[in-house]
């Protein structure tokens, strides 16, 4: 019997960072969840308890961060890691992104051998 | 020392350097066994290396036709040069009528006053659009620094055998050291499909131009 997927959800507000997850992540053991924005995140991963969040800190309707700290405030997501993904790498930038309960926190532009990283790291290989 | 003892200690010689062999052959062994773990790991890191690279390319190249308005082919050269190579500063121009000049169509993160009309032949910008090839400053401007007409990259916009505009690429963000190849294939590709991709969307938009 196969193992039940572990989920990722991938949150951002660009298409293209979107098709980069989807092309970089497909075929792997991955069930893999996607919002658009802040609100769609917090209602998508509580719904369905991901095991690692990607989440872009502009967006629209929630931004990242606020996305983040009301994640940390639900028992299905307190303890789930989420990866802050910015344009903004300064170190107050990152300090905010600690505060608001991320686990780490990424800068763009979009690396893909860090993602693919980032994702070994936290659900194995 | 007695003569059954001294049979006893050739034979322990004797198996001593036995063991001293084995024992080298299988150094050898495990040392052929990590340089072809070691190749393997690289030949899978350039695997990757190599799917990312055109992953990027096909995103880029999909995204660019995929926009059927003017506003969105904007948008997805911005996304390109955002979330791909990183800027956040940049113009997109379009070759005016009198093939002199370029008109400033969009900009993003940058003073549009001052790119509004931009000469051909003058600055890196007209320079590159007159050469027709890509210009890459070697040293790239930061985020926010301005330094006269300096741009980080200027990317002639082709459509055919013509050049239909250009993309400037001034700051590049902070964490974003240089451009790098992979970066460079990036914008040969926005070079060769940014500009049809523009002109289709105002075919679309002006459907009477196609009859």
């Amino acid at each position: 019997m196969n193992p039940t997927p572990k989920k990722i959800l991938l949150v951002d507000d660009s298409n293209t960072v979107l098709m980069m997850h989807r092309m970089l992540l497909h075929g792997q053991p991955y069930e893999l969840l996607f919002a658009r924005d802040g609100r769609e995140a917090v209602e998508k991963a509580v719904a369905n308890k991901p095991d690692l969040i990607f989440m872009d800190v502009m967006m629209p309707k929630l931004s990242g961060m606020d996305a983040c700290r009301e994640l940390r405030t639900h028992q299905e997501t307190a303890g789930t890691p989420i990866l802050l993904v910015t344009t903004r790498g300064e170190p107050h930038n990152v300090e905010a992104g600690y505060q608001a309960g991320c686990t780490e926190y990424i800068t763009k532009p979009f690396d893909s051998a860090e993602l693919l990283a980032k994702v070994r790291h936290y659900l194995g290989a | 020392m007695s003569h059954e003892d001294g049979s006893v200690l050739e034979t322990l010689r004797a198996e001593l350097v036995m063991l001293r062999d084995r024992q080298r052959e299988l150094e050898r062994r495990l040392a052929e066994q990590e340089a072809l773990n070691r190749a393997t790991l690289a030949h899978v890191a350039m695997a990757e290396h190599q799917a990312t690279r055109l992953t990027r390319l096909y995103v880029a190249s999909l995204h660019l036709h995929g926009a059927r308005e003017t506003s969105q082919v904007m948008e997805a050269i911005q996304e390109i040069v955002g979330n791909l190579i990183g800027s956040e500063e940049l113009a997109i121009f379009r070759m005016d009528e009198s093939g002199r000049a370029l008109s400033l169509v969009s900009s993003l993160g940058v003073e549009p006053e001052r790119l509004r009309t931009v000469p051909l032949g003058q600055g890196p910008i007209g320079r590159a659009v007159q050469s027709g090839e890509t210009f890459i400053a070697p040293t790239p401007l930061r985020a926010g620094e301005e330094a006269g007409d300096a741009v980080s990259a200027c990317v002639p916009l082709r459509l055919e055998e013509r050049v239909y505009g250009a993309l400037a690429i001034f700051g590049l963000l902070p964490q974003k050291q240089e451009l790098e190849d992979v970066d460079r294939e990036l914008l040969a590709l926005l070079a060769d499909q940014a500009g049809p991709a523009l002109q289709r969307a105002e075919l679309l938009r002006h459907p009477a131009a196609l009859s």
